[in-house]
């Protein structure tokens, strides 16, 4: 007993004396990195202080000093004075319906194209290749005239219905999905459990994962979107908090506290996705540079 | 008896794709030949359209207009790619060196997931005249609103944007590099700077070139950061494509024309796609 406790502490001892001693290259590489790092968080930072300063100090106040008069003002006359609610109301319902559009179209085509047989498979999936490296511009002239001929300008409908399918998401399921073992559908359906019911049973359980990923990364797309919301909604009542921030920028042009006030409930929802879904949503821009 | 079940898979896998597809045809396939279509007419809202062949395109390329934002347009294409891939590259490197947490790629990446329109304000805030930065620097100049500086400034607001992106995509490439090379070369004595100069530098040329052809293809499509913080001046030095054809679409109403501008920056887009393709599958 009394041995192996003298052994464990020696080695416990040994630690410090092998760590390797102060390294000027570590030293130099750490601070390279929190300069990088830092420049890009403090512009961040101050808008998130500013947020919370009437205007006349929000370029006064030394950058790191937190000795201002704090205040929700800016927030007050945000709520009161813009339709800071209204436009909080449009970029939740677009972005939540949208995303759960994309999910239950993604998860349906890409089973189907990974899944089954059918004539024109292979053609209909080049068309979905085709339209991932679509710019936008390709697409948004008679997206915005067909979408006034519908009468579906200003209104959550056209707004949603474009960003509602994702080429992206609809290749994402397949590949995920086509490495599911044919076995386990077939198994299912000789058991007498419907084409539908595989889906809800199997197909949906077994792509969690994958979905919650889509799911962070189609909100995050949606919910920052500015050009097609842009385009369609066109009075205040369908903005959403991209459109309306920027538009108000003109009338309040001095008023960087209620802007500041405004772009933070614009940030929040997307920074608490990003915090949740972090590695899922890093891991996937990684791949889908190089899936392509 | 198997041709009929071949029938029923093929139903099932129809139902499961035929609304999917039929939405995707009507909001993505359909008005990209439609644009096709558009840019070969000299359609202009209130009036009759008329086809007008390859005119549009006869006329683009003449047009000093359009030649200027396809220059802005690469110019910041490439302003973004080689900074970007380069500080991207040394950034990924420290990382892969130094931290194992994932803190400095997390925060590097905030800027990638936030609104653009929200990154638009805080620039905007930080590079007026009374901005920050002059502030900071002690210097007097109008970033946003002189021609020296427009450009520039813009491409800085836009790798402070991307450039977590484009250190995690170089990170994923380092940590594909195999260790036993590592450990060989510092079996047969290389030293730290003669790895990373013999091994992980040619290793990692392809990944910046592609970083450079994704930064490219990126400010292909740039329209919030210009249309917010600059409306394409000072004297046009800094209006893209994109920002182009919603000019020419909104305030000209010239719908023929602005697919046409459409349609060129799409097979552009496209092109970069393939070589694109092409880099990724040699590195394969």
């Amino acid at each position: 007993m009394t041995t192996i406790n003298a052994q464990s502490k020696m080695q416990i001892s040994d630690i410090p004396v092998k760590r390797k001693n102060f390294n000027i290259y570590k030293f130099l590489n750490y601070f390279f990195l929190i300069l990088i790092t830092g420049l890009t968080a403090v512009p961040l930072l101050w808008s998130w202080k500013a947020a919370f300063l009437p205007s006349s100090e929000i370029f006064e106040l030394n950058l790191f000093s937190f000795n201002g008069s704090w205040t929700f003002q800016n927030f007050r006359e945000g709520f009161a004075s813009a339709p800071f609610m209204t436009f909080l109301f449009n970029s939740a319902v677009i972005s939540i319906v949208s995303t759960v559009i994309i999910l239950i179209s993604s998860l349906s085509a890409g089973y189907a194209f990974s899944q089954f047989r059918f004539k024109g498979k292979n053609l209909l999936f080049t068309l979905i290749i085709i339209a991932l490296v679509m710019p936008f511009q390709a697409i948004m002239i008679p997206l915005f005239l067909g979408t006034a001929k519908a009468g579906l300008i200003n209104t959550h409908m056209g707004i949603i219905l474009p960003s509602a399918v994702s080429a992206f998401g609809i290749f994402m399921m397949r590949q995920f999905l086509l490495n599911t073992p044919r076995d386990l559908i077939d198994a299912a359906l000789i058991d007498g459990c419907s084409q539908l019911g595989v889906f809800w049973r199997i197909i949906v359980p077994l792509t969690r994962g994958p979905l919650a990923t889509l799911a962070a990364v189609s909100f995050l797309g949606v919910w920052n979107n500015y050009l097609w919301p842009l385009m369609v909604a066109q009075e205040v009542n369908m903005y959403t908090l991209p459109v309306g921030l920027s538009l108000l920028q003109g009338t309040y042009a001095t008023n960087y506290g209620t802007i500041f006030a405004g772009s933070l409930l614009a940030c929040v929802p997307a920074l608490l996705v990003f915090l949740i879904m972090r590695r899922q949503i890093i891991n996937n821009y990684a791949m889908s540079g190089l899936t392509q | 008896m198997a041709g009929e079940l071949a029938r029923r898979e093929a139903r099932a896998g129809l139902s499961f794709a035929l609304p999917v597809l039929a939405l995707f045809a009507l909001v993505n396939t359909t008005p990209v030949f439609i644009s096709f279509i558009y840019s070969l007419t000299d359609f202009t809202l209130g009036s009759e359209a008329k086809f007008v062949g390859i005119a549009n395109y006869q006329f683009l390329v003449s047009d000093d207009e359009f030649l200027k934002a396809l220059v802005v347009t690469l110019k910041m294409g490439i302003g973004l790619a080689l900074p970007g891939s380069l500080l991207a590259f040394l950034v990924a490197l420290a990382i892969s060196k130094g931290s194992k947490t994932g803190i400095f790629s997390t925060i590097l990446f905030i800027p990638v997931i936030y609104p653009s329109v929200v990154s638009a304000f805080i620039w905007g805030a930080t590079l007026k005249g009374d901005g920050l930065i002059n502030r900071y620097l002690g210097l007097d100049n109008d970033w946003l609103n002189s021609v020296s500086t427009a450009l520039p400034s813009l491409i800085l607001v836009l790798l402070w944007t991307n450039i977590g992106f484009y250190v995690v995509i170089v990170l994923t490439g380092l940590r594909g590099i195999a260790p036993s090379l590592y450990e060989a070369a510092s079996l047969d004595g290389a030293n730290e700077w003669n790895q990373l100069r013999w091994i992980t530098f040619p290793l990692m040329k392809p990944v910046i070139l592609f970083i450079g052809i994704i930064a490219t293809s990126d400010a292909l499509q740039i329209f919030t950061q210009p249309y917010l913080l600059t409306g394409g001046g000072p004297v046009e030095s800094t209006k893209v494509l994109a920002g182009l054809i919603y000019e020419v679409l909104f305030e000209r109403l010239e719908i023929g024309l602005a697919s046409s501008i459409a349609v060129s920056l799409a097979i552009i887009s496209t092109l970069i796609a393939l070589i694109q393709y092409m880099v990724v599958r040699n590195k394969k």
